[in-house]
């Protein structure tokens, strides 16, 4: 579970950001007006499954072979400084995996990580229209379809549509995956032909946004894109390629802050071993984590983020050949 | 289901067996240690014969608030060197026994779970002896206090107005349901700024519990914050015995007579 209060001049505008922190599970613990100042309070609370579950199996079905608590701290350590993360993130995450007695190695990372990252998956359904944003290559086009499928799988319509009309091929590669979804995608140059493409899809639980990739140091670039996502009353997500320096990635994440993102994909994590990167951006820029992306199949190449998934994917990335975040989590196996 | 529980519940009346209060938390530091030594205290005051035992394997301090250096402890037990009943402490000023942790022992927190499910029937046995045990437990997410908590008739689960405490505490209740969904759990505040503080917290937890888990722990107590609880821990000598009239240990007291008034009309 977790617990927050929420304080703000008028009861109605402190609901609102219960919901817009919480999401709409929420649950309202109590309301209050301070005697003082008439401020509402509200203390509201989520449940959070995984982690909780997590708890609970590693105390009823124990490994055989619990390590003890030095083994345990330095497994995390060795495994944060190989990952290449900054060293003060690293030393902070080393210490909030220790502080949380947490009795095995992915589970302690997973309690630091949740403490030092947020994690907000982005469903499959969304009022505004979603834009993936991020250097070329990065893997826009191919997440872009892996959203799609997936809302598409649960019974969602989805509305596609690309601005990345410039680069050759950029409109048949949206195109193609969009036809092997069996749904349609519109190419829409920028201003009103977006804002006309996205009023054919309005009533869409999901609308997708394709893009140019995006060159962090270019500002007339940055500009065009600027003015994409504002015609369009986007969100903008950052998807980020693994494999990238890690200072290089926390200055495309710090763009991408700037253009209003407030969450990433983590995109090909199955092409590296190390994920400094990564974790430097999100905590650079302060963006959540959304999405790992960690095959190229559309269908079965993307998860949504979540502490214990990316525990994982750090510890054992440097001696696995093979990474599946929800094969692991579904047979537990530490 | 059912009538594997109505056997329990027999079997429990014809060994009669000792109850064993546990004292959990989840997150350290919310007064669980000085919590279980005084509502020991109290229980041995109104007459009952008490053990306090000391499950907190990580940072054990029974002894330590006590200023007591006990001969053996329960590391000696789980080490093989001692029996049970051998390795108890009478602390005589109280009116009670003790069984000592091991502070700083890292190797208790790490006991494999057969060796704590051994030491959970000899406490079963050796508590035979007495009225009452209570149990203070350590971080309410080790195994080892985990498995403990599991054999005890009720757990009070202790928090404070802190969000980190609260939400201890819940994923603590949330696992002990999910292991056994009959478990007699009760909620005590403790460090409260005032008795209404206290149940405005306790309301918050009451709330997130109903919400979430479809159950409501009743509350067994408020504790209110008193400076004089930090000045006997530092002093090494009991609340009960330095200042038995201070608020803290009026609830402290309090909670000690519903309790004992409870498991006399039990007929344990
Ligand atoms: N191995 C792997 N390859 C990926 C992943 N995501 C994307 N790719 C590949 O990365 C390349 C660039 O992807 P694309 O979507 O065209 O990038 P864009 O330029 O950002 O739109 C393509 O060859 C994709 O197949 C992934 O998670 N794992
Ligand atoms: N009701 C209270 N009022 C004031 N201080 C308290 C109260 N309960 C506990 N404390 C303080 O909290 C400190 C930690 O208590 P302790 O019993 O060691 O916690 P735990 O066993 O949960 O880690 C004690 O030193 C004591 O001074
Ligand atoms: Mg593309
Ligand atoms: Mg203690």
């Amino acid at each position: 579970m977790r617990l927050r209060t929420f304080s703000a001049l008028r009861l109605a505008e402190a609901m609102a950001a219960v919901r817009a922190e919480l999401g709409p599970d929420a649950v309202i613990i109590s309301t209050e007006a301070d005697e003082r100042t008439g401020e509402a309070r509200v203390i509201a609370a989520v449940e959070e499954a995984e982690t909780e579950d997590a708890f609970l199996d590693h105390i009823l079905f124990p490994p055989r072979d619990r390590p003890g608590r030095a083994h345990l701290s330095d497994t995390v350590a060795n495994a944060l400084d190989r990952t290449g993360a900054p060293a003060r993130l690293a030393g902070r995450l080393i210490a909030l995996a220790r502080a949380s007695e947490a009795a095995d190695p992915a589970l302690a990372l997973a309690a630091a990580l949740d403490e030092r990252f947020a994690f907000a998956p982005l469903g499959v359904a969304s009022d505004r229209p979603i834009a993936l944003i991020g250097p070329p290559g990065a893997g826009k086009t191919v997440t872009i379809a892996k959203l799609a499928a997936r809302a598409a799988l649960a019974g969602r319509s989805v509305g596609l549509i690309t601005t990345d009309t410039a680069r050759a091929g950029g409109v048949e590669q949206l195109g193609a995956f969009a036809q092997a979804i069996g749904i349609g995608a519109a190419a829409a140059e920028e201003g009103p032909a977006l804002t006309a493409a996205l009023d054919l899809v309005r009533a869409r639980d999901l609308r997708l946004i394709d893009t140019t990739g995006m060159n962090p140091l270019a500002e007339d670039e940055l500009r065009r894109l600027a003015e994409i996502l504002h015609a369009a009353g986007a969100e903008p997500v950052l998807a980020l390629p693994a494999g990238l320096d890690p200072l290089d990635a926390c200055e495309i994440a710090r763009v991408a802050a700037v253009l209003g993102a407030r969450r990433l994909i983590a995109t090909r994590l199955d092409t590296v071993r190390r994920h400094g990167a990564l974790l430097a951006a999100a905590d650079g820029a302060d963006l959540a984590v959304a999405e790992l992306g960690f095959a190229p199949e559309i269908l079965d190449g993307l998860a949504p983020a979540a502490p214990m998934g990316l525990a994982r994917m750090v510890l054992q990335s440097h001696s696995a050949s093979e990474f599946h975040p929800q094969a692991r989590a579904a047979d537990g196996s530490p | 289901m059912s009538a594997v529980l109505d056997t329990g519940h027999f079997a429990q009346r014809l060994v009669r067996r000792t109850p064993v209060l546990a004292i959990a938390s989840g997150k350290g530091g919310v007064g669980k240690t000085w919590f279980s030594v005084t509502l020991a205290h109290a229980l041995a005051r109104a007459g009952r014969r008490i053990l306090l035992f000391d499950g907190d394997l990580g940072l054990a301090n029974v002894d330590i608030q006590l200023g007591l250096a006990p001969r053996l402890d329960l590391a000696a037990v789980v080490g093989g060197r001692s029996g049970m009943e051998e390795a108890i402490t009478p602390y005589p000023a109280g009116g009670f026994d003790i069984l000592a942790g091991r502070s700083g022992s890292a190797g208790l927190v790490a006991l494999p779970p057969e060796a704590v499910d051994r030491l959970a029937r000899e406490l079963a046995r050796t508590a035979q002896a007495y009225d009452t045990v209570v149990l203070d437990l350590g971080a309410g997410v080790e195994r080892t206090a985990w498995r403990l908590a599991g054999a005890s008739t009720a757990c009070l689960v202790l928090c404070t107005d802190e969000p980190t405490s609260l939400t201890d505490a819940y994923a603590f209740i949330k696992l002990s349901l999910r292991a056994n969904p009959t478990r007699d759990l009760r909620v005590v505040v403790n460090q409260a700024a005032s008795r209404g503080d206290g149940e405005r917290t306790y309301r918050i937890i009451a709330k997130a519990c109903d919400s979430f888990l479809k159950i409501t722990p009743p509350l067994a107590g408020i504790v209110r914050r008193d400076r004089r609880v930090h000045e006997s821990v530092r002093a090494q000598s009991p609340v009960l015995t330095r200042h038995p009239r201070t608020p803290a240990a009026e609830d402290v007291t309090a909670i000690a007579a519903e309790i004992a008034r409870e498991l006399g009309r039990d007929g344990s």
